[in-house]
């Protein structure tokens, strides 16, 4: 039996370290009694770790909500209207309950994170209708203030959570090691709840390092199911170019800040050929693209497109073309622009930790920014009812490790979700506490997950862990991108189970010893993240239709009459086994037949939010 | 191309509290505009599995601050410095006391 290191007994153990960690730990400690321990652990640093920390970062609420928080909100913005808007954007694969739950407790949610925000110095810009702006640094600073105005939460830093124990049928703990010093730490607790945040298989990354898929891995393994693994979510804008910046958002978010400042010369969006991409779009996809929280994936389609046919950049990407531009208008526009971003960025040029000089030069001087989408939030996560329980007793997940707020699709914001989720399964789990004689793992169960943990360690011959990463990425850049067909995804299939027969058994460990092993550390990772990708590219193998972001060439249209349904995977014998929920929308009655694209289903959506008039196309 | 071959020396520690330290010195190709994180990462992929770095719980994009190490004596963020333009590049960990291993440096830590 490999030694364990370290006990820490808890009563409700969130495992992570972002926002929805500190809502779920700020809620359970709301909620449970007074003797009750809640503790966090996570990953990285409260504040400086989690995908919120690189946001762009948009906060909302109801407008309602917002005027009676003096702020100008718009009072049609109703959170009737706001839930409407997130059922028919997912494409009708939401639970309706988890997106009830979402407009009607996040405006408070969102409120409170404001308020710690500004507290500890940030500020927050509102806007119409009812949204918040400010900074990814500003939320991290925020959900750090909130856990600390609650010193009462234990908080344990830099220790990787890698399995779940389970005693009795139900979760009573996990096991972790301590990165820096290589212990192993097993916690028992009475509930846990997972906020480790999405999966994220590409090369291309915007995302932080931590979206390995921990939490839908370990609840797969624990005997929970996961679902809508097939939706991920691409973000446009992000640079390719130059190396430094390969992976920022900040030219995306600088030609959506562009279009609000007046007179800024709007730059053209070109292939590798110079051809320009909106004029191949109707004209109310490009309404839709440019107005509406559906930018991210009509533009992701259409670029991609061009990309596929071969038609895009060097390196794979399209172009922000600033040639034959007024530079004089272009050199104040960029200036109004580093006026905003200096509310939150001191320096000139700064965006989050960089320095873009050299790309606003480019513009000026009517270069061009080579940018690509990249995935930015994985839909998909560990099946969860609007309390946040999972199908395993004793374990809730929330935030971007769970899903079934957003369906097919997410147009509104991650932020809220983060918070609301979060919040719903920290008072569900202090509420719902099992009280009496603590329940011990399985020796099983423990054996299990100790033999998971150090193993790897144990072999020093064998393929090496990053030349599996390149594999795993290159199968999921082939065949498990924006725009798939069968042959892509039963390749990515295939790629993965030899990557999951093969490879992972056979993971070698050269770095000696536990303390700061980032092979160590990686392998445990990139397992989780083959789990997620098998669910992924085999949930979008079987859906043979077009729905939200998954979108298939070789069948474009929305198939409401055959694919109204949600696809899940559990764990049997080491085997991922298929089977499906069908989505509660209840109120809502799904059109059926099936003679829409996405990009037709996207106008459609337009003309009943009023963005498009009847007669668009 | 514009690639270029460098000497890159990095400080190495093992795990140990009172490990050993030597230098590791390779010959590194580089391209413009790389950062000292991208190369730390092409050695560790390409050269040497074991160099240790901070890597976990990364961002990328200078907000998390954790990445700091020492450049030819100037200390930043791995992910946010160039490679120096020219000539060789010696990195080693900040902080005081000794580093974790390698480039890893000691941390003050929330432990319950």
């Amino acid at each position: 039996m490999t030694h364990i290191d370290r006990t820490v007994e808890t009563d409700i153990l969130v495992v992570g370290g972002a926002g929805a960690a500190v809502s779920a730990a700020v809620s359970a400690r709301r909620h449970a009694d007074t003797q009750d321990r809640v503790t966090l652990v996570g990953r990285g640093k409260v504040g400086a770790s989690g995908n919120a920390i690189l946001a762009a970062a948009g906060i909302s609420l109801d407008g309602p909500g917002a005027i009676e928080a003096g702020y100008d909100g718009d009072p049609s913005f109703t959170r009737e209207v706001w839930y409407d808007q997130i059922i028919r954007d997912g494409f009708y694969l939401s639970d309706g309950r988890i997106a009830q739950r979402y407009v009607e407790e996040g405006p408070e949610w969102v409120l409170e994170m404001v308020r710690w925000g500004t507290d500890a110095g940030q500020y927050f810009h509102f806007h119409p209708p009812a949204n918040f702006f400010t900074s990814g640094k500003a939320v991290g600073t925020a959900l750090k203030r909130g856990l600390s105005e609650h010193p009462e939460i234990d908080v344990l830093e830099d220790v990787a959570v890698t399995d779940l124990l389970i005693g009795e049928g139900r979760c009573v703990g996990a096991v972790g090691v301590d990165i820096y010093t290589g212990e192993i730490i097993s916690f028992s607790a009475r509930s846990v709840i997972l906020c480790t945040g999405g999966f994220q298989p590409y090369s291309f990354r915007c995302t932080v390092s931590d979206m390995t898929g921990d939490g839908p891995a370990m609840a797969l393994r624990a005997g929970a199911r996961v679902a809508d693994m097939e939706f991920m979510l691409f973000l446009p804008g992000v640079a390719i170019t130059p190396r430094i910046h390969r992976g920022s958002v900040f030219p995306g978010l600088a030609t959506v800040l562009a279009r609000r400042i007046p007179g800024f010369p709007q730059p053209r969006i070109t292939n590798g050929n110079g051809e320009d991409i909106l004029e191949k779009m109707s004209e109310g996809a490009r309404i839709m693209a440019s107005e509406t929280g559906w930018f991210k994936l009509l533009h992701t389609y259409y670029w991609y497109r061009e990309i596929l046919e071969n038609r895009g950049t060097e390196n794979g990407g399209i172009c922000y073309s600033f040639a034959g531009l007024d530079r004089d208008a272009l050199a104040n526009g960029f200036g109004a622009m580093d006026g905003l971003m200096r509310v939150w960025y001191r320096d000139q040029w700064r965006y989050q930790g960089e320095d873009f000089t050299d790309l606003i030069e480019t513009a000026i001087s009517g270069g061009s920014w080579e940018v690509g989408s990249s995935c930015e939030y994985s839909i998909g996560g560990v099946v969860v009812d609007e309390d946040g329980r999972t199908d395993l007793p004793g374990l809730f997940a929330a935030g971007e490790a769970a899903t079934g707020c957003f369906g097919a699709h997410r147009t509104y914001r991650a932020l809220v979700e983060m918070l609301t989720t979060g919040a719903s399964a920290g008072r569900e789990a202090a509420r719902s506490i099992q009280r009496g004689a603590r329940i011990a793992p399985d020796g099983e169960s423990l054996s299990r997950c100790l033999d998971r943990l150090v193993s790897p360690l144990e072999r020093k011959k064998g393929e090496d862990v990053r030349e599996i990463r390149d594999r795993l990425e290159e199968a999921a850049d082939a065949g498990f991108g924006p725009l798939r067909d069968e042959a892509g995804l039963s390749g990515c299939v295939d790629r993965i189970a030899d990557i999951r027969r093969q490879g992972i058994p056979s993971v070698s460990v050269k770095t000696e010893g536990r303390p700061y092993n980032p092979e160590w550390l990686e392998v445990l990772s990139v397992e989780n993240l083959v789990l997620c990708l098998e669910a992924g590219s085999r949930a979008a193998l079987f859906r043979r239709e077009s729905r939200g972001t998954h979108i298939r060439l070789d069948y474009p249209n929305v198939d409401h009459d055959q694919f109204l349904s949600r696809t899940t995977f559990r764990m049997e014998d080491d085997r991922l086994v298929q089977g499906s929920i069908s989505p509660d929308v209840s109120g809502f009655n799904p059109p059926g037949g099936d003679g829409m694209d996405v990009v037709g289903y996207a106008v459609e959506c337009g003309k009943r939010m009023g963005t498009l008039d009847d007669n668009s196309e | 191309m514009d690639e270029d071959i460098r000497t890159v020396e990095i400080y190495r520690k093992g795990p140990e509290p009172d490990g050993d330290s030597w230098i590791s010195t390779w010959e590194v190709r580089v391209t413009p505009g790389m950062s000292v994180m991208d190369l730390l990462d092409d050695i560790a992929g390409t050269i040497d599995p074991t160099l240790a770095y901070y890597t976990h719980s990364r961002c990328d994009r200078g907000v998390c601050a954790r990445c700091a190490v020492r450049v030819n004596g100037e200390t930043g963020l791995a992910c946010q410095m160039p490679i120096p333009p020219d000539g060789d590049i010696r990195i080693e960990p900040v902080g005081r006391g000794p580093a974790i291993r390698d480039l890893v440096a000691p941390v003050k830590k929330a432990t319950g």
